[in-house]
């Protein structure tokens, strides 16, 4: 699975049986609120079948290429780790 | 199989100066990856920093159609455990860091992928028997002496 479908959750709440179907199907679908991603709902089997092969490397990271840039500094300072 | 720490999934997944490209290789080569839950915390605490949505939701991707997940704690805290007795005030890395180790050493890893340099993972994964990626370096090697004093 290479895509999720943006869909809001009132949309879920009352149009669960077309995310059924989308499901069955092997649909994916990110639940937003606003905007805010509150959950990533995956068809059955999605986990192990698409590690079997099928997930384009190339085509993540020219995704990810697109996002602005952050520094490895900025993510060290995040992550907080510290020697004890 | 290959441990992949939280740096190296904000790597894969938000566009980090020279790692993401690092990360690239990595992930286009042969071998089994493998991340741990503690590290999807991590990773997706630093996401939610940022501005766009999409960084998290390429992580959901990867670890949908190329890293395997684990979830299970028990064996990595054991391990974690064994690190802490064995090398009990020489243990100069924070918690997280042991964890992420031993969490590697309890799957049966044989590679540790991780960026930071600093806080002393690779060091300890090193000092634990685990090659490193990148490639381990004098930096490395330095920190390590830490584990022995």
């Amino acid at each position: 699975m290479q895509t999720l479908e943006r869909i809001n959750g009132t949309y879920v709440r009352h149009n669960w049986k077309a995310v059924t179907a989308g499901l069955a199907e092997g649909k994916g679908y990110s639940v937003e609120n606003h905007g805010k991603r509150e959950a990533v709902v995956l068809p059955p089997g999605a986990l192990e079948s698409t590690k079997e092969g099928g997930f384009d490397v190339a085509a993540h990271f020219a995704r990810v290429r697109r996002l602005p840039v952050v520094t490895q500094q900025e993510v060290n300072a995040a992550l907080s780790r510290s020697p004890e | 199989m290959i441990y992949l720490d939280a740096n190296v999934l904000i790597a894969a997944a938000a566009n980090v100066a020279e790692a993401s490209e690092q990360a690239e290789r990595l992930l286009r080569g042969k071998g089994d990856f493998y991340t741990s839950r503690l590290a999807d915390y991590e990773a997706r605490k630093y996401l939610c920093r940022l501005e766009s949505g999409e960084p998290q939701e390429n992580l959901t991707l990867l670890l949908a159609g190329k890293v395997t997940l684990g979830k299970e704690w028990d064996g990595a805290v054991l391990q974690a455990l064994k690190i802490s007795r064995q090398f009990k005030q020489r243990l100069w890395v924070d918690s997280a860091d042991t964890l992420h180790v031993g969490w590697a050493l309890s799957v049966g890893a044989e590679v540790f992928a991780s960026f930071d340099r600093e806080s002393g993972p690779r060091a300890l994964a090193l000092v634990m028997g685990l090659k490193l990626w990148p490639e381990a370096g004098p930096r490395d090697y330095e920190l390590r002496k830490r584990f022995k004093a």
